[in-house]
């Protein structure tokens, strides 16, 4: 049922490939009795020559000639069928599942360790693509095979076709209960395999510390329990495999001898002639053959369904919502908070009642403990989030009513971690604007000051390592060459070493004059000349004013400066 | 590399990769040996029972039957119990190996000596090594002395050949050269295809690579309208691989179209003769059929092992990168020829030492002198590259000086054993990492026989004792993957425990409360005062705030001390310190 459902899944998304995948199946079918044919072509050769007829002789193999030729051209058609539906299913499977990634809302991204779900998504995605190549080309033109040939084989002979076909439900039965405990081992191995790996990759980047703590040995002897129990569970299960395995042997050949005993008997008494038994010994053993290899295969059933039903949860992704419409300003009033209340969960309330404006031209501030819900506040803004009360407007409309790529339009961010896409740095500035011309992308490198580096080698190759400053210096030129009406800053020299952060919060004063900017920070240094200053703690906005009218509040915002001048003094 | 590997390299490597097996060499050889003659077994297998069954319908009687299916059923009740048991012990010596393998890295790791992993792997030694074991494996694993057994399909060829001929030298020869003349076509149509198949991988890493880029950049691509262009980008790439296979697949079928010809025609050529000469009394009917069904499989493997061959390739290169891994130098352990006085006067003294990394053509260190007294806190500041935390790697011995002494609490460093050494300092870097493990297992590092008293003092001293316990499993508590169960603080403050349950005389701190937001910097910096009390210290700091009660603050740029002095005497000088502190 597992099964069906999976399929049906993945067929919804290549709905249009049947009526060609209906007619591929019909080309198989019709291949593969023309293969039939020709097997049976030789058995009819065969007996031509036992029965020293030449003339019947030359007519066959120019009949098993012509056949042949008709398979060949067959078997090209068909071949370049499968694999063109396959290929085109896989080319889908990718599409789409990038699709769904690249829509997913934040919530999701936030939610989940981005680590796994890359690692999962690329292998996954490679493992299904390999598995839906090897049904299409293997497994689906394995059954027809099968079928096909068991036909002929009952035409030639029922009574012989009865007797040797009667192993296959033996086998299949036989496969159905082993395969499931093998694959369970089969998973076991891999588990423990991933824990010991991890440990590896864990002690390795650890390996200075270790060694300064002489941790060596007790180390050692955890990843050694762990190699212990992957082998363990590798061994137990190719034991097992391998018990199985002359039991498997065994029902292939049994087939083989006892025609070999009752089709010699048959020939003998006259019930069949040479010939047919040859052809039918040839397409049994292929037949049995593929059911065999077919039967093996079963147990990658299991592990296939699985490795989609992963995928398809990423289908299922909650995708971001954009049903708003509208796409121009209204007001000249870049943004306004009304009552806002917001928490990521049901049970924990990140933000209430945050009410604020930001006027046009003014350079905000927001401060406040780590927890406190600043970046919160850019993210309900740039649309990530949905607010649970209150109202946000932008430009005079409701957030919800903005369509979100235009609302996006018209703002710029430069975040904690500097993000720099494949490519040189020159293109990663151009990113910002696509409509902008050379000159104003170089303008806005030399205006950051990265001029005098190599900007058109990609970042990463032939030496040009850009220190954490420099990528964030990069960023910062391409929220300037995007030129929006809003500026979201979240802590971009957070992560920077004291001479970085320098340049960084420069190019960042200069581009902030006359604009509309928010800037989360939290070294209160940085911040003292913004315009008016937002202090929050646990999720309110607590104090509000500009730097000096602050300090005279003697709150918050004062105790802060003052602790963390403290310990700067 | 890959190229220009010599044939008798190859071989060398694939030795002593299986020399790897040493301890396991009967399971191992005698499962490779028998192994190797299973696909020759079976075929012949399947070829002897068409033969002589039509020997019996031929000529024979009832009786004959009864000695055939007796002849047939030995063969196969001797192939049934022979190879699964080959191929059993193969595998499971394949895992006995691997796991063993895997121990004789880990345990060179250990052992090799830092500077090297540093030269040559630059922060990447993980997966370089897994990838190159992954490879590497695969010589002692199913691709090469398993079901997919060159070696295997070697033997089966030779002795096809052989065998056909025995039956038939004239029938034997022809077939031989239709077989050849099968692989010139294969051999001329396969190469372009080997191209497309590499270029279809290439894309594919390509393809992957973005689904990284579209997930970690996922707020900038949104604010910055990019979705579009990331979409457009990978349906490009989805496009070219579809594209490339396609054209891959219209080439291969095209080449399996020529290949079916010829060996239809090959077939239909050895029959007509066969069945010729079998008219005239050379050889019997059976026979020809034994023999046509044998030379059909011939260039079939003939085929593979062309695959495998090229497959092999990729698993010694593997091999050999780990070899190059296991033959790296070894920190040599000296003998302790002095003991330390923790009560001299001058802890740690650079003498005149230089020193400059491998494959960097300046010296970072030139005549280096520096002294730090017993007990004194020093700090330091400076751009980044400047020799900051190689100060530190010299001390531990991670890297070794070209020239000068280090004299450590009276003697030179030469003089102690590398344990000894180590057992000086307590190191606590940016990022400080903890194992998988709960947190007690990870403040045990420190000392591994600590009495419960010391775990609880240790961890009072690093203010985690409120944090642990606010948790309910409190000092059980995984710490998961990297310690990424904790946040930042709690991370590093169990570092700082481990410190103390350590108590070493020295303390080297590199940027420990760097990646720290101010609240947990605060309290982490308490934990760090603590520790330091009577202790030698050396900090390096980004945040000149947390170095300024330091007994003496050093300046250091390119290598050269450029400032010395107290937080308040720099300041006065109003040089590079008094620069740094006002930006």
């Amino acid at each position: 049922m597992r099964f069906f459902n999976t399929l049906k899944r993945f067929m919804s998304i290549n709905k249009d490939y049947l009526p060609f995948f209906y007619v591929t199946l019909i080309f198989m079918i019709a291949n593969q009795g023309l293969v039939a044919l020709t097997n049976y072509m030789v058995g009819s050769l065969t007996d031509a020559i036992t029965e020293q007829n030449i003339m019947l002789f030359g007519k066959y193999i120019l009949i098993l000639a012509a056949v042949q030729l008709l398979h060949m051209v067959a078997e090209y058609l068909v071949n370049y069928r499968v694999n063109y539906l396959s290929e085109s299913f896989i080319k889908r499977l990718r599409n789409h599942t990038y699709h769904k990634i690249i829509n997913a809302s934040m919530k999701w991204l936030d939610e989940n360790k981005l680590g796994d779900i890359i690692s999962r998504i690329n292998g996954d995605l490679n493992t299904l693509v390999s598995q839906i190549n090897a049904f299409m080309t293997w497994q689906l033109a394995g059954v027809i095979t099968f079928a096909v040939y068991m036909m002929v084989c009952f035409v030639i002979n029922v009574k012989l076709s009865l007797i040797s076909f009667c192993v296959v439900p033996v086998l299949a039965i036989f496969q159905f209960m082993t395969g499931k405990p093998i694959a369970k081992l089969g998973e076991k191995r891999s588990v423990a395999e991933g824990q010991a790996n991890s440990v590896f990759v864990d002690l390795i980047s650890g390996l200075g510390i270790i060694k300064t703590f002489k941790a060596e040995k007790s180390l050692a002897e955890k990843y050694e329990i762990e190699v212990d129990k992957s082998v363990d569970a590798n061994v137990k299960s190719f034991a097992l495999e391998f018990i199985m395995n002359p039991l498997q042997i065994l029902m292939g050949y049994l087939p083989q001898i006892i025609i070999l005993v009752m089709g010699s008997r048959f020939v003998l008494n006259k019930e069949m002639t040479l010939g047919m038994l040859f052809s039918f010994i040839l397409l049994s053993s292929n037949a049995l053959e593929t059911v065999y290899s077919l039967s093996w295969q079963v147990r990658n059933v299991y592990n296939t369904i699985g490795i989609a039903e992963r995928i398809f949860e990423i289908w299922d992704v909650e995708e971001e919502k954009n049903d708003g419409t509208i796409c121009e300003k209204t007001s000249e009033e870049p943004v306004r908070f009304e009552q806002i209340d917001f928490g990521y969960n049901a049970e924990n309330r990140v933000l209430s009642d945050i009410s604020f404006t930001v006027n046009k031209r003014e350079n905000i501030a927001i401060v406040g403990a780590s927890g406190a819900g600043k970046t919160t506040i850019m993210k309900l803004l740039a649309g990530f989030y949905e607010k649970d009360g209150g109202n946000i407007s932008v430009f005079g409309n409701l957030l919800e009513k903005w369509d979100k790529e235009a609302l996006r339009e018209r703002m710029s961010y430069v975040g904690q971690e500097p993000f720099l896409f494949p490519g040189s740095i020159f293109s990663n500035v151009a990113l910002g604007n696509e409509k902008a011309d050379e000159k104003q992308i170089m303008d806005c490198i030399k205006a950051i000051g990265l001029n005098n580096l190599d900007i058109h080698t990609p970042v990463g190759e032939r030496g040009v390592l850009l220190s954490g400053g420099q990528k964030q210096r990069v960023s910062i030129a391409r929220a300037l060459l995007k030129n929006a009406d809003i500026l979201l800053l979240d802590e971009p020299t957070s992560a920077l070493d004291t001479e970085s952060e320098y340049y960084v919060k420069q190019a960042v004063e200069k581009y902030t004059v006359g604009k509309t900017s928010i800037t989360i920070a939290h070294r209160l240094s940085t911040v003292c000349n913004a315009d008016r200053i937002l202090c929050m703690k646990d999720g309110q906005i607590v104090e509000c004013g500009m730097h000096e009218e602050l300090m005279k509040k003697n709150g918050v915002y004062k105790d802060l400066y003052e602790k963390q001048e403290r310990e700067s003094a | 590399m890959k190229k220009n590997m010599t044939y008798k390299e190859a071989v060398f490597v694939i030795f002593r990769m299986w020399h790897l097996v040493h301890k396991y060499r009967l399971r191992f050889y005698i499962g490779f040996l028998i192994g190797s003659t299973s696909i020759f077994f079976f075929r012949f297998l399947d070829s002897f029972l068409i033969q002589e069954f039509m020997e019996v319908c031929v000529g024979g009687n009832q009786e004959m039957v009864m000695q055939s299916l007796f002849v047939v059923s030995a063969i196969v009740l001797f192939g049934i119990i022979v190879y699964p048991f080959s191929f059993g012990m193969v595998y499971t010596t394949y895992s006995l190996i691997s796991g063993e393998a895997k121990k004789k890295i880990f345990d060179k790791v250990f052992r090799i000596k830092q500077s090297y992993i540093e030269t040559n792997y630059s922060g990447e030694l993980v997966t370089r090594v897994t990838a190159d074991f992954n490879d590497a494996i695969q010589l002692v694993a199913y691709p090469v002395v398993g079901q997919g057994n060159p070696f295997a399909l070697v033997f089966a060829i030779v002795m096809i050949a052989v065998t056909i001929l025995y039956k038939s030298p004239i029938l034997g020869a022809i077939s031989l050269a239709l077989t050849g003349l099968n692989l010139l076509i294969v051999g001329y149509m396969i190469v372009p295809l080997r191209e497309k198949e590499k270029k279809t991988k290439e894309i594919t890493g390509k393809a992957a690579q973005n689904i990284v880029d579209s997930l970690s950049g996922a707020m900038v691509s949104r604010i910055f309208g990019l979705k579009s262009m990331l979409v457009e980008r990978y349906e490009k790439d989805t496009d070219e691989i579809y594209q490339n296979n396609l054209s891959l697949i219209r080439q291969k079928s095209f080449l399996n179209l020529m290949v079916d010809t010829q060996s239809f025609v090959s077939f239909i050529f050895v029959c007509v003769i066969g069945l010729f000469l079998s008219t005239k009394g050379y050889i019997s009917v059976p026979s020809v059929i034994f023999i046509t069904t044998l030379q059909m499989s011939l260039s079939n493997y003939v085929r593979q092992l062309s695959d495998n061959v090229s497959e092999m390739q990729k698993y010694i290169v593997g091999a050999k990168r780990l070899f190059q891994f296991f033959d790296a130098p070894d920190e040599i352990e000296r003998a302790e020829q002095a003991q330390p006085d923790y009560n001299v006067g001058k802890a740690i003294e650079f003498e005149k030492i230089s020193f400059r990394y491998p494959k960097t053509e300046h010296s970072l260190f030139e005549n280096f002198s520096l002294t730090i007294r017993n007990s004194e806190c020093i700090g330091v500041v400076g751009g980044s590259g400047g020799g900051k935390s190689t100060l530190m790697k010299l001390l531990m011995e991670f890297n070794e000086i070209d020239a000068g002494q280090i004299r450590l609490f009276g003697n030179d460093m030469q003089k102690y054993s590398r344990s000894q050494i180590r057992s000086f300092f307590s190191y606590v870097p940016q990022d400080c990492y903890l194992f998988d493990g709960t947190i007690r297992e990870n403040i045990l590092i420190g000392k591994t026989d600590a009495t419960e008293e010391e775990i609880r003092a240790a961890v009072e001293n690093a203010y985690l004792s409120d944090f642990i316990d606010s948790i309910p499993e409190g000092l059980e508590t995984r710490v998961g993957e990297r310690g990424n169960l904790l946040s930042g603080g709690q991370k590093q403050r169990v570092a700082i425990a481990r410190a103390f349950l350590k108590n070493a005389p020295v303390l080297l701190l590199d940027e420990a409360t760097s990646a720290l937001d101010s609240q947990s910097e605060e309290i982490v910096q308490k934990a760090v005062e603590r520790l330091m009390a009577n202790r030698t210290s050396i900090v390096i700091a980004h945040r000149l705030s947390t170095i300024q009660n330091m007994d003496r603050i050093l300046v250091i740029e390119e290598g050269q001390i450029v400032e010395v002095g107290t937080h308040k005497e720099l300041l006065k000088k109003q040089g590079r310190y008094y620069q740094l502190y006002s930006m």
